[in-house]
């Protein structure tokens, strides 16, 4: 019983102290950070840098672009997923296959094969560096996923509660609205969440196709910092921890819907 | 009126629905996958100019000794990942199907390398890995004496390749803990009983039962962290963006260089098909591999 504990406290060791050496060094002075050797608690605790961060860099709107463009995903991949899902789910034809192919394809093709179309339609259609070309692109990494995992959430939910309300003479809508969708919440809370997760963690997309504050996401401008002369790593460590906010909020708050939600979209094959 | 078109969407529910997502899968996922394939036959000038030249960026592949150099580079790296990734999270996955309660607060902990921007995982090694007051240096020369100089880790190419494959691998770890996690909690418990009673120890239970049984769930693990790390850019761009000297170049990278700056779109289609070949490769490979009958006892 005692090596398997001892295990698992070694690797959590190893997964958190690289995430708590950041923040405590978001909470340094500039020359807190060059110290050598480097203390663990910093003399100060400049929780300044948190604000400072904001005038260093257009921070509050990186956070603004990042958040509305996950979050509209996040509507669209679960509208379009929970209704197309259902229907995979509950009406069996041939349009099945056409599904799983672009699954597959989206799941195994790595995006950057898909930086130069997307930036030529983006330019053609006058949409980059805007709101748009992110959703589109996100909703690329995201829907067919979507679909799948709902389909899975559906799957797994009896015929015989639709099939009782459809007796008992509701439409589709309704059967939805009042049966299914309130069983299907926590399929619907994970697709969410990892969606919502996608797109805000990512940063290539956004790299290729944002250029000036009007879009660009948090993690794009974070990454920024460094290609300053001088490069003030407590500055960075606190964007940083910032830009992790929804990723902290989400697995601490609902890591069993988050492990749910990705196990039933890839061990399903 | 409001009953007619509930009454028309109830209808052409299936028609509706199926019409609209398709409609957004085909904008969204299928137009641009045609035509990266479409452009890898151009070359596109600066102006926009585009012209036809077949199968001239593929030649040109063949005969680019740094794309050969990066293909290798991408697979010493993606081996790397995979097997050190892999390791632990075996052993892993291994210790935390002896703790059955696992509490809440260590789950979330241990999954948190992978639910945070792969970018700023990026930041957070590279900071570690600093030469002059990073605090990995100052683990091996202050703390452990291991060292006696600080390593400039990301100058240096061995360990700029070590690097970045440690840090990619720390992201991956967790889901794979939690897919073979999964595997190992489905091997009936019924096996390793039977074989303690026939006095059966921990490695022999280990090869002879877990190994065998877990296989389709090894492989399912395998090829899906593989495709994964096979598509990782920003870990390497944050890190080392290539160097020192293009050692940690992958094709990932090179594809990116290719396209944003120096502007050859049609050459980097063609790197891009090229890498999407490889991927539909390996995925053959692991799906053959899969149909193969898996043991059961």
């Amino acid at each position: 019983m005692l090596f398997p504990y001892l295990i698992i406290l070694a690797y959590s060791a190893y997964a958190i102290l690289p995430f708590l050496w950041m923040l405590s060094t978001s909470l340094k002075t500039f020359a807190d950070t060059a110290k050598w050797p480097p203390a663990w608690i910093p003399e100060t605790v400049q929780w300044a840098n948190y604000i400072e961060v904001f005038k260093a860099r257009p921070f509050g709107r990186y956070i603004l672009n990042s958040s509305v463009t996950s979050l509209t995903t996040t509507f669209v991949c679960l509208f379009l997923g929970s209704l197309a899902g259902y229907t995979f789910s509950r009406f069996h034809f041939k349009g099945d296959k056409v599904l799983f192919v672009m699954v597959l394809a989206t799941r195994i093709f790595p995006p950057i094969a898909f930086i130069t179309p997307w930036y030529i339609i983006g330019e053609k259609l006058g949409i980059v560096d805007t709101y748009w070309i992110l959703i589109a692109m996100y909703t690329y990494m995201n829907l067919p996923y979507a679909v799948w995992i709902m389909r899975g959430f559906f799957d797994d939910m009896p015929r015989s509660l639709d099939e009782a309300a459809y007796v008992d003479g509701c439409d589709k809508i309704t059967v939805l609205r009042r049966i299914v969708l309130p069983i299907a919440a926590p399929g619907l809370a994970a697709t969410a969440i990892i969606v919502f997760l996608t797109s805000w963690n990512d940063f290539l997309l956004a790299s290729v196709v944002t250029f000036t504050e009007a879009s660009k996401t948090l993690p794009v401008g974070v990454v920024g910092f460094i290609a300053d002369a001088f490069v003030q790593w407590n500055l960075l460590a606190a964007a940083s921890i910032v830009t992790c906010v929804p990723a902290i909020i989400f697995i601490f708050g609902f890591q069993r819907l988050i492990v749910r939600g990705l196990i039933a979209g890839s061990v399903k094959e | 009126m409001l009953g007619k078109i509930a009454r028309f969407i109830d209808d052409y529910f299936i028609v509706i629905v199926l019409g609209l997502t398709f409609l957004v899968l085909f904008s969204v996922v299928l137009i641009p996958t045609i035509y990266v394939f479409l452009l890898s036959f151009f070359e596109v000038a600066i102006s926009g100019e585009m012209r036809f030249i077949g199968l001239g960026n593929f030649a040109r592949a063949l005969s680019d000794s740094d794309f050969w150099q990066f293909t290798y580079q991408t697979l010493i790296y993606t081996g790397g990942s995979v097997a050190m990734s892999f390791t632990i999270a075996f052993v892993c996955a291994l210790a935390l199907n002896k703790l059955r309660h696992l509490q809440g607060m260590l789950r979330s902990l241990i999954l948190l390398p992978w639910v945070i921007p792969p970018a700023i995982a990026g930041l957070i090694w590279r900071w570690m890995l600093t030469d002059t007051n990073g605090i990995i240096n100052d683990l091996f020369v202050n703390r452990l004496g291991i060292l006696s100089k600080n390593i400039l880790f990301l100058g240096i190419t061995p360990w700029a390749r070590l690097s970045v494959i440690v840090a990619d691998s720390w992201t991956r770890i967790p889901f794979m803990a939690i897919l073979l996690l999964a595997g190992l909690q489905s091997i009936s418990q019924v096996y390793y009983e039977s074989a303690k009673v026939d006095g059966a120890n921990w490695l022999q239970q280990l090869t002879k039962i877990t190994v065998p049984l877990m296989r389709s769930t090894m492989l399912v693990t395998l090829m899906i962290v593989t495709m994964l790390i096979l598509r990782t850019y920003s870990i390497i761009f944050v890190i080392t963006d290539g160097g020192p000297a293009d050692t940690t170049q992958v094709l990932t990278t090179y594809i990116y260089n290719n396209t944003v700056r120096y502007w050859e779109l049609g050459y980097g289609s063609a790197l891009s098909v090229i890498l999407l070949i490889i991927v539909v490769l390996i995925t053959l490979y692991y799906t053959r591999q899969l149909v193969r009958k898996s043991i059961e006892y």
